[in-house]
């Protein structure tokens, strides 16, 4: 099983066109400093600083883990090449998992890297290097966004119109509630403190929710 | 000799709604090649669907090497020993066909390289291992499909549209490939519109129309069902005039139904007696004969013929 998880996804990484992913790292790069360069000449805190290089190495990771599972599972069911791949051994389960995996992995690669650039970069990042609380979050935002993006490309793939905009507007509903919540209680550091945790839950219950009755047809044209 | 695929009754709907298969049955044997043919929209590839277990039939009991394709742990045993190709699917243009081939290759589970070089060799695609598929032209995309459902050398082939796209040549060299796959013990269903790879490779063949079967026996059956009005055919060896082969058969019954051309004599009657008397008298007068059979039309007419007629 491994064995096979592991050549999807390397058949997806193969297939990324390195130019997207350059434009995403340019794009977060570019962000991440001009948001800084922002905060810096207006003289604001070093913690928020900080918090804001950190926060675009979690969204630029968060955003390639939801965006790549999602394209890959569209793109292969489009281009009937999953129909091909489903039918030669592997699990539907197993080729979902794959698209998972693919999207764990390059958000953690992003996040890592933007991270490690910023701290090399900026001091007040450097000196909460050893913070391991600031890594930990890079890993599990990728597996939230990687299960919400892996979600939706199975709504996607699976259902009619209206139970699609039906489940996404269900798939969104917590975050915003907790965006929300954020400026009600403007606690930062409670709110961050259990945001993650309730995400991860809630996400993985997404993904599991939605692989439970996955079948061959719902990647079929 | 083994059934492979033995599909009894299956209906399937879409929505409950549209009938795409009504009363379907249909089954394949070891080392044999069954074509699958009819119109656009006819239900072709829904049946093949069904078949894999890919799609769920209303009604219907399906057994595919003895194994239900329904059943989740049963289809796993039977996409082991099989090779499908959908229709249209297409491949992923970044990849080299070298890591197409690999993934196929991880995913079927096959260690020795041997089937894959032997491929490599009879599609020509040796000298383009290494080059993206998007650089491909249709017929080589096809080639690449076409290579890796066989590198596990299945017991089962289920094809949609398998030639498409490929040249003579190359559609030459496939069904010469499939012959052999077929004296191994191969059986293979084939979807398809193409009446080249029908009368060169498929032993039998099942129309299909609007959901049902309509016909299933030989090419040559067909062409003799859809030939109304049997006629019989004189092939000389040599040119000969008009006027002198009119003379030659004056005396033969119902000279209304013989058509006279040039080194051809068509009877239509549906008397075999009267066609050999003809045939005798061509002889008596030193005429040398090249062949003499049934008349009929090509594959692709009389599926036309069969379905007008339906």
């Amino acid at each position: 099983m491994f064995k096979k998880v592991m050549s999807i996804v390397k058949t997806d990484l193969l297939c990324l066109k390195v130019e997207v992913l350059m434009f995403f790292l340019m794009f977060g790069l570019g962000f991440g400093f001009l948001f800084g360069f922002n905060a810096r000449f207006t003289q604001v805190s070093e913690l928020s600083y900080s918090s804001s290089l950190q926060a675009t190495a979690f969204l630029v990771g968060g955003l390639l883990s939801l965006m790549f599972p999602f394209s890959f599972l569209l793109t292969d069911k489009q281009i009937k090449a999953g129909e091909m791949v489903l039918t030669s051994g592997i699990k539907p389960f197993e080729y979902i998992f794959s698209k998972w995996i693919n999207g764990v992995f390059l958000g953690i690669v992003t996040g890592y890297t933007y991270l490690i650039v910023y701290t090399l970069l900026t001091l007040p990042l450097y000196e909460q290097y050893g913070n391991i609380s600031v890594w930990l979050y890079v890993l599990l935002i990728a597996i939230i966004f990687a299960s919400l993006g892996v979600t939706l490309g199975i709504i996607f793939t699976k259902v009619n119109l209206l139970r699609k905009i039906l489940l996404i507007i269900f798939l969104i509903v917590l975050p915003i509630l907790l965006f929300v919540l954020l400026f009600i209680i403007k606690n930062t550091e409670i709110f961050f403190k259990f945001l993650i945790p309730i995400l991860l839950v809630y996400s993985l219950l997404c993904f599991f929710l939605s692989v439970r009755n996955v079948e061959i047809k719902d990647f079929v044209v | 000799m083994n059934k492979h695929i033995d599909a009894i009754n299956v209906d399937f709907t879409y929505d409950n709604k549209k009938i795409v298969l009504n009363n379907v049955s249909l089954s394949t044997y070891q080392g044999e090649s069954v074509g699958l043919v009819g119109p656009n929209g006819a239900g072709k590839t829904t049946l093949v669907r069904v078949l894999l277990g890919i799609l769920y039939p209303k009604n219907g009991n399906i057994q595919v090497f003895g194994y239900n394709p329904l059943n989740k742990k049963e289809r796993e045993k039977i996409y082991e020993q099989m090779g499908y190709l959908p229709e249209g699917a297409d491949v992923y243009p970044q990849l080299t066909l070298k890591q197409y081939i690999e993934l196929f290759k991880t995913l079927h589970e096959v260690e020795d390289n041997s089937t894959i070089e032997e491929l490599l060799d009879m599609f020509d695609l040796q000298a383009v291992f290494k080059k993206r598929l998007g650089t491909f032209s249709k017929g080589m995309k096809q080639k690449a499909k076409l290579l890796t459902i066989l590198i596990h050398s299945p017991k089962l082939l289920i094809m949609d549209e398998p030639t498409d796209g490929l040249d003579i040549a190359s559609k030459e060299e496939t069904i010469e490939y499939m012959r052999k796959l077929k004296k191994k013990g191969t059986s293979m269903l084939i979807a398809t519109h193409d009446p080249y790879l029908v009368e060169n490779l498929c032993d039998r063949i099942i129309m299909i129309n609007k959901g049902e079967i309509i016909f299933e026996g030989t090419t040559r059956e067909l062409q003799e069902v859809a030939q109304n009005e049997p006629c019989y055919v004189i092939e000389l060896m040599e040119k000969v005039k008009k006027e002198k082969l009119e003379e030659i058969l004056n005396n033969v019954d119902e000279p209304q139904k013989i058509i006279v051309e040039e080194n051809t004599i068509k009877i239509w009657t549906d008397d075999e007696n009267i066609a050999k008397n003809v045939y005798k008298k061509v002889v008596d007068e030193g005429l040398i004969v090249k062949n003499f059979d049934r008349y009929l039309p090509t594959f692709s007419q009389a599926y036309k013929n069969f379905l007008e007629g339906k």
